[in-house]
């Protein structure tokens, strides 16, 4: 009997918190739509169908707290109601309370003492505000469900002076007799279930829910936790100011009596039809094993590829089909804001309408959990610090009442989750100004640093966390923490803001954690998976040819593809942490084709050497072991098709481990200069204009060196002119790029010259000497009014100034162009 | 009569060890790995153990012995630790002892470094001695 009341509860359980959630959702738009009578109605069967279960099942305490929140809407529905933010609120306390006793009765089995008499009580005082001509004070005694309209007969109480219920102080202790039948004193009475493993932060949960907390705080102190604070959580809160120590012991107390732990967070509801579907691709899939196993037995093989093929698409099926049952609507994460945007719009006065586009879009559970806290977190920081207070929208002629919307789709095989408000926008004279206090970006870096790259700065660790930054901006809070929690998973985010137009902040989603489509590759003799996210292109260099095509700029391996550098990285020497390749310890690969992998990663693209490229595959995603996590080229593992693991290569670990990226290129502060985005140390060749006066190029930028003699100059118009792979090439100064009165020396013997490429047109430039390839590592100082230098910077000991390439290139290319439109006319 | 212990004993570089039979899921013969010496010093490789992937730590350089001759196929001996589980390999599995506390004596201080550590104490067996890991230990020194 037990087992089967059990399963009775379990199910009630379930059910009750999907009623419940649905409750919190119709209360919020009730209030914003009082007539609708099919709300109303809908309300009402929920609240009437939980009393009437746990009457059934004898959950007395709860009963009556749905009963009494009952009557009232009875009224409600009737019309001898009206709704008023009051009412709501009692009934959204209703709710709340309903939820807690629900946990409890997961939890142990029991209801728990609390009576919640002062809620009841003041329903009970909202009920008696209609007409007394409708009311009977009886109902409250009578649980008949859904009886007629109760006759008019005596007065109604008058109101009691119960103060407001969201602040509801503990009731006092009952006489032990009525706690007896509560306190399951016998075990066959009361159905239990099970508690379920819980964790620390799970105490908290009510406070998270009620908006009182930030769950991402949590996550925060989590990971002190874990980094050796021996507090516990509850001291942690009180000491940041969080929660009063009354809260914490209040916690402690709930969570003691009621082991909050969720069954329904647990649970999956899957399609009828889809459960149908995946059980008879199941007894397929039993068919086919017991064929094979025939042949093996028979040892007759014919009718193999045949059936192989149908395993084949039995599998597949029956993956996609899993695969289904793990994916759920966005709106399982939304369901739960509307009230959660009422809540915060309440508590600092504000009216905020929340709207929601593409509820449908489908997600993998594991992947909604992951994001649920992130996005509650910019929920609330939309509501809380977006959107400004009504007398601020008044006066900037806003429509009074703010404005977020959630928008969710599907774009590229990823979901696109959307966050905007209609706010004031990011303070960026604020951030900017702070910013620059705190000493997260130096005053040079600032003087260049675009809007979005300041609106980008919220996701700098430090930033969110210092007080005083939080305190004027508010926004920001654990914005860091987002940016981690989604990235973590394989996502991005990224923020745009407008002063008084608003903000919005976009998530970009794996639909899935589970399975990933990659490509596997072989190096030393093991096989590596790479995410095809960041997979590029494939390039194979045929032996023979390596030497030849395997460029160096200094010690940097590059190959050509499509004009372009691409700089190479050896899986292998990473692997070994050896050195990389030299030329000549290239050249001993020559006598084997070189497989280039090419990656992309943050809009930049490089190349990684393997010794074979395999195949394509969907590969399924195992974590990592414990002693092996923390590797930096390492993403996870997974299990190949012939039952060995394989690795799964991190791709911004391996640029990391390659040099390509930089760890301080993580923070988001944008180019210092014009030009791609250089990491800390960026390669720059240094070149002479003339003797003693050194310039330095982004090497990225420069497509060859070459060296011209003079005979091979001709004139064309009035400009100096090579022939260069069947091209006419305007041959340009350096100097007089640089400074236009230089005195023009006569060509020497054998000129030096850096040929650069933009659009489809090279340029040479004529320099005196090529110096040497050194790593940008100084700061280098802006310099203003000298055209074509952006800046200068001492590098190896000597003031080298750097190119300003863009506009250097503009004008070289105006005055060719203007050359040419001379000589053709002429 | 004093408390008796039963323990999965195995073989490593002449000597004998024991675990607690309690904590080993499994003993398997040498099982091919996908080698990551690069990533972890301890870790051996990786075991595909029915879907689960497992970490193979050698314990011969766990305890800072001779590595294993050519030709020895290191037999592997999966033990659990709650969630964490780990292959541990070993130049050969013996037999399940019972072993009597009253055997058991605590490792000699003139044993050094690392195997002081992790080896909990000896049982004096008639005609070897079975030395006792300390498995915990063993565990979060190779998870570290």
């Amino acid at each position: 009997m037990s087992q089967q009341e059990d399963d009775v509860v379990r199910e009630f359980l379930v059910e009750s918190h999907e009623n419940l959630d649905q409750l919190d959702r119709d209360f919020v738009s009730l209030e914003q739509d009082p007539e609708s009578r099919e709300l109303l109605a809908r309300v009402f069967r929920t609240i009437h169908t939980i009393k009437g279960t746990c009457g059934f099942l004898g959950f007395q305490r709860l009963e009556a707290v749905a009963h009494a929140g009952e009557s009232v809407l009875h009224l409600l529905r009737e019309g001898s109601l009206k709704f008023t933010p009051e009412l709501t609120t009692a009934l959204l306390a209703m709710v709340d309370a309903v939820r807690a006793i629900l946990k409890r009765i997961e939890g142990r089995g029991k209801e728990g003492k609390e009576t919640y008499s002062d809620l009841i009580a003041e329903l009970e005082r909202l009920h008696s505000l209609a007409p007394p001509k409708v009311v009977d004070p009886k109902t409250f005694s009578d649980f008949a469900p859904s009886a007629p309209p109760p006759t008019p007969s005596a007065p109604a109480e008058p109101a009691r002076a119960t103060p407001a219920v969201a602040s509801t102080p503990a009731p006092p202790p009952l006489p032990l007799a009525d706690q007896a039948p509560a306190a399951g004193a016998d075990p066959d009475a009361k159905p239990r279930v099970r508690p379920l493993q819980q964790t620390d932060v799970r105490m908290f949960d009510s406070f998270v829910r009620s908006g009182r907390l930030d769950p991402l705080r949590l996550a925060e102190i989590e990971e002190q936790q874990r980094r050796g604070d021996p507090r516990r959580m509850g001291e942690i809160l009180v000491s940041m100011g969080l929660l009063s120590p009354d809260e914490v012991l209040e916690a402690l107390v709930a969570h003691e009596e009621g082991h909050e732990a969720s069954l329904s967070e647990g649970t999956v509801r899957v399609d009828v039809q889809l459960l149908d579907r995946l059980v008879t691709l199941v007894s397929e899939l039993v068919l086919a094993r017991n064929q094979i196993l025939q042949y093996v037995v028979s040892r007759d093989f014919d009718a193999m590829p045949a059936t192989s093929q149908r395993l084949n698409l039995i599998t597949t099926e029956l993956q996609e089909g899993i695969m289904k049952t793990r994916m759920q609507p966005v709106s399982n994460l939304w369901n739960k804001l509307p009230r959660l945007v009422r809540d915060v719009a309440t508590s600092c006065g504000k009216d905020v309408r929340l709207e929601m586009e593409g509820q449908e879009t489908e997600l993998d559970k594991t992947v909604l959990e992951a994001i649920r806290d992130p996005f509650t977190h910019l929920v609330r920081n939309a509501v809380d610090h977006g959107i400004e207070n009504r007398e601020i929208r008044v006066a900037c002629r806003k429509n009074p009442e703010g404005r977020v919307l959630l928008r969710a789709y599907h774009q590229d095989g990823q979901v696109c989750l959307e966050i905007s408000d209609d706010g004031a926008g990011l303070p960026i004279e604020r951030i900017r100004r702070k910013a620059v206090e705190r000493k997260l970006v130096t005053p040079e870096r600032a003087a260049q640093m675009s809007e979005r790259d300041w609106t980008r700065l919220i996701f700098t660790p430090g930033f969110s966390t210092a007080e005083s930054v939080t305190s004027i901006s508010g926004r920001g809070v654990g914005m860091d923490v987002v940016k981690t929690n989604i990235e973590r998973i394989g996502g991005s985010v990224d923020v745009q803001s407008q002063g008084s137009v608003g903000t919005t902040v976009f998530l970009k989603i794996p639909l899935t954690l589970a399975i990933v489509p990659a490509l596997i590759v072989t190096d030393s003799g093991e096989r590596f998976a790479i995410p095809q996210v960041s997979l590029q292109e494939l390039l194979r260099i045929p032996a023979g040819q390596v030497s030849r095509a395997v460029e160096w700029v200094h010690e940097a391996p590059v190959v050509r593809l499509r004009e372009r550098l691409l700089p190479l990285a050896f899986l292998r020497e990473l692997l070994n942490d050896r050195r990389p390749h030299t030329p000549d310890s290239l050249n001993s690969r020559d006598g084997h084709a070189l497989h280039v992998v090419v990656l992309q990663l943050d809009g930049r693209t490089f190349g990684l050497v393997v010794d074979e490229v395999n195949d394509a595959e969907e590969i399924v995603v195992k974590p990592l072991v414990e002693p092996l996590k923390g590797v930096s080229m390492l993403a996870g593992a997974t299990i190949l098709g012939d039952g060995r693991v394989g690795v799964i290569l991190d791709v911004p670990g391996v640029a990391r481990a390659a040099g390509l990226i930089a760890a301080a290129d993580r923070l988001p502060l944008g180019p210092v200069l014009r030009g791609p985005a250089p990491g800390k140390a960026r390669p720059l060749l240094v070149v002479e204009a003339r003797p003693g006066w050194r310039i330095g190029i982004p090497l990225a930028r420069i497509a060859r060196l070459e060296t011209f003699t003079r005979g091979s100059i001709e004139r064309s118009g009035d400009r100096d002119v090579v022939q260069y792979r069947g091209e006419i090439v305007p041959l340009l100064r350096l100097t007089r790029l640089l400074d236009a009165n230089a005195p023009v020396e006569p060509w020497r013997a054998s000129i030096p010259a850096v040929m650069f490429e933009r659009g489809n047109r090279s340029v040479a430039v004529a320099v005196a000497g090529i110096v040497d390839i050194v790593s940008e590592d100084a700061d280098p100082q802006p310099v203003v009014g000298r055209p074509g230098v952006a800046a200068a910077a001492v590098l190896q000991g000597r003031v080298v100034d750097l190119l300003d390439l863009d506009a250097v290139l503009k004008t070289a290319l105006a005055e060719t162009d203007l050359a040419g439109a001379a000589g053709a006319s002429s | 009569m004093s408390a008796r212990r039963t323990l999965c004993t195995f073989r490593l570089d002449g000597h004998w060890f024991g675990v607690e039979v309690s904590s080993v899921q499994e003993v398997l013969r040498h099982q091919p790995v996908t080698a990551l010496r690069w990533a972890n010093e301890s870790v051996q490789g990786l075991l595909n153990l029915r879907g689960q992937i497992v970490a193979a730590v050698d314990l011969r350089r766990g305890l800072g012995m001779a590595p294993r001759p050519e030709g020895l196929k290191a037999a592997n001996v999966v033990v659990r630790i709650g969630s964490a589980a780990v292959s541990l390999w070993v130049d050969e599995v013996g037999d399940v002892a019972e072993v009597d506390e009253s055997t058991f004596e605590r490792t000699p201080a003139t044993l050094s470094g690392v195997s002081q550590y992790l080896i909990r104490g000896v049982y004096k067996r008639e005609g070897h001695l079975l030395l006792a890991l300390d498995l915990p230990r063993v565990m979060s020194a190779v998870m570290t």
